[in-house]
């Protein structure tokens, strides 16, 4: 089965260049191959496991813990681009 | 002997004493760093406040040697792999998607090891985003084998695992997803220890498969690592998946059995897998049989074959990652989406695949099922034997520039250690020989939450066994 690369790059926000996009369906079709062998396997009647030490809803209390809030600056410290206290980000709306 | 060779506990002996300081310590490793690091490039960042905080150490030994009990590595300096968050000291995480990114929070882990009196050197090399088994997809360039340079010193802890071996640190801290700790300490032939998941907290821990990332030590000798992983290891209110189970691990323990009478260990034959060298697997067969003269007993068992675990540990962990990756967006900090390397747009473009519509049950659902089969394996196995045994790598590391064109390097290098780490539990990887001058190691694998017996176990193997060996690093003469 081949992959359609473009999509792919296109869902995840992530740009390919014509060469790479050759590299990455060749190395999906070689991954996909490798893990085609699970389908040896009968899971029919078999459950998932998504959690392994099997916790359950872990819950916090609902309280602002005032220790781990950043302050406005720092917050924006990391932002290459700020306007008045608030993050700039990229227009959507034409 | 050096003041940067020592292991923690002989520099805490040396300190108690007064027979050194914390800033001699901390600046025999900084020199050392300064010696090696241009040909083993394990470090990315120094921390500029390590003498100073070395400094306050031995104010607070000076104060009282009583003051151990309460900061338990009062004065040792260590290595932070570097994606762990730091307040105020870059975190990169080998990516340039956050090459200028400073953190305003402190991980879990390293919070910890400040309370504890340690001192943080700096940050080390990794694969970027931890996406590898070499530090070969790092931004910043590989870092190498202190053993040979023209080797790999195994990812994606490299950079720690390398620190170690060189002496440049007295201990390090990784982190595994699935033989990314145990994996380079193998190659680089010290001790790599991977806790239980959910034992130690993964909070400010840059994420890449967060049902599997579990951060763990990487030391000189088994002793160590129990010291660290006792600081580190417990539950997290800021990670809802950490443990509340009470902590089990006591260094001063580790000794109270001379041999290992009574306990029952598995070799999986599955383990001995095909891509294995016989040069390899001639010092597991040895290692089995120090272990039997120790008194354990030891049978050969099946399990599912390991090369089904590269498969469901490729989809989990593609998907966990194309979703860990989608937060960064360059508006809040790093930099835009178009600053992500190969590694990272395979890795995440082929995890959206297994998740979307229409394909999620036939690869992410039939990989967490395979899952269940793997625990329920290794659940039918612990009933009846204490740990499992076998190798970590299928042999020594490889020469830079293995992983390139092969998309799966890293599940492949990685096979050993992916069933136990798609389980949880946790292991122990320790050297155990060696084949044409590069460490192999030997791991000692157990039940979620037995890191006491594995490390009892690993201990006495290691107070048995002459293999814990380090490397010349006199490079600029060779």
């Amino acid at each position: 089965m081949a992959i359609n690369v473009k999509h792919l790059a296109k869902l995840v926000q992530m740009s390919v260049t014509p060469k790479e996009e050759k590299k990455l369906a060749a190395g999906f079709k070689q991954i996909l191959k490798t893990i085609s062998l699970l389908n040896q396997l009968n899971t029919s009647k078999v459950s998932s496991t998504f959690q392994v030490t099997g916790l359950e809803n872990i819950f916090r209390p609902d309280k602002i813990d005032k220790k781990r809030v950043l302050t406005q600056k720092q917050a924006l410290s990391n932002a290459k681009k700020t306007h008045q206290g608030y993050f700039v980000v990229p227009a959507i709306f034409k | 002997m050096k003041l940067n060779q020592l292991t923690i506990s002989q520099a805490i002996k040396g300190l108690k004493t007064k027979r050194l300081s914390s800033v001699d310590l901390t600046q025999a490793c900084l020199d050392q760093i300064k010696k090696t690091n241009e040909y083993l490039n394990s470090f990315l960042t120094l921390n500029p406040q390590a003498i100073a905080e070395a400094r306050t150490a031995d104010r607070q030994i000076a104060a009282s040697t009583k003051n151990f009990q309460k900061y338990p590595l009062l004065g040792i300096p260590y290595a932070l792999k570097d994606n762990f968050l730091t307040t105020g000291l870059r975190t990169t995480a080998s990516a340039k998607v956050l090459h200028d990114y400073i953190p305003q929070y402190d991980a879990t882990v390293y919070s910890r090891l400040k309370k504890a009196g340690a001192v943080l050197l700096g940050k080390t090399n990794l694969d970027a985003w931890a996406h590898g088994s070499s530090t070969e997809t790092s931004d910043y360039g590989t870092s190498r084998n202190p053993w040979n340079l023209n080797h790999t010193p195994g990812g994606s802890s490299g950079g720690s695992a390398a620190a170690v071996s060189a002496h440049q640190s007295i201990f390090a801290i990784g982190s595994e997803t699935a033989g990314s700790i145990r994996g380079p300490a193998c190659w680089c032939g010290v001790t790599g220890f991977k806790p239980t998941y959910g034992r130690v907290s993964r909070y400010g821990v840059i994420a890449m498969a967060s049902s599997t990332d579990s951060p763990g030590p990487i030391t000189k000798d088994v002793y160590d690592s129990a010291l660290v992983t006792q600081v580190i290891a417990g539950h997290d209110p800021f990670d809802a998946t950490s443990s509340p189970l009470p902590v089990d691990i006591n260094p001063s323990k580790l000794s109270r059995y001379k041999k290992l009478k009574g306990i029952k260990i598995a070799l999986p034959k599955e383990y001995l897998v095909k891509e294995m060298g016989k040069p390899t697997s001639q010092l597991i067969k040895q290692a089995v049989k120090k272990l039997q003269s120790l008194g354990a007993d030891i049978d050969q068992v099946s399990l599912l074959d390991p090369h089904y675990s590269i498969g469901v540990y490729t989809i989990i962990q593609r998907s966990e990652v194309s979703s860990n990756l989608a937060r960064y967006d360059g508006i809040r900090y790093g930099h835009p989406r178009t600053a992500f390397k190969h590694e990272a747009k395979n890795r995440v473009m082929l995890g959206a695949f297994t998740l979307s519509t229409g394909y999620y049950d036939q690869y992410y659902n039939k990989a967490q099922q395979v899952r269940t089969l793997v625990i329920n394996q290794f659940n039918q196995l612990f009933k009846k034997y204490h740990l499992l045994i076998g190798p970590i790598s299928p042999g020594p590391a490889l020469k830079v520039g293995a992983s390139q064109d092969n998309p799966m390097f890293g599940e492949l290098v990685d096979m050993l250690a992916e069933p136990s780490s798609i389980a949880g539990l946790t292991g122990l990887s320790l050297p155990c020989g060696f084949v044409n001058h590069l460490p192999i190691g030997l791991q000692i694998t157990g039940p979620q939450f037995a890191e006491q017996k594995v490390l009892e176990v690993g201990h006495i193997y290691q107070q048995n066994t002459d293999f814990q060996q380090f490397p010349d690093t006199n490079y600029g003469s060779i």
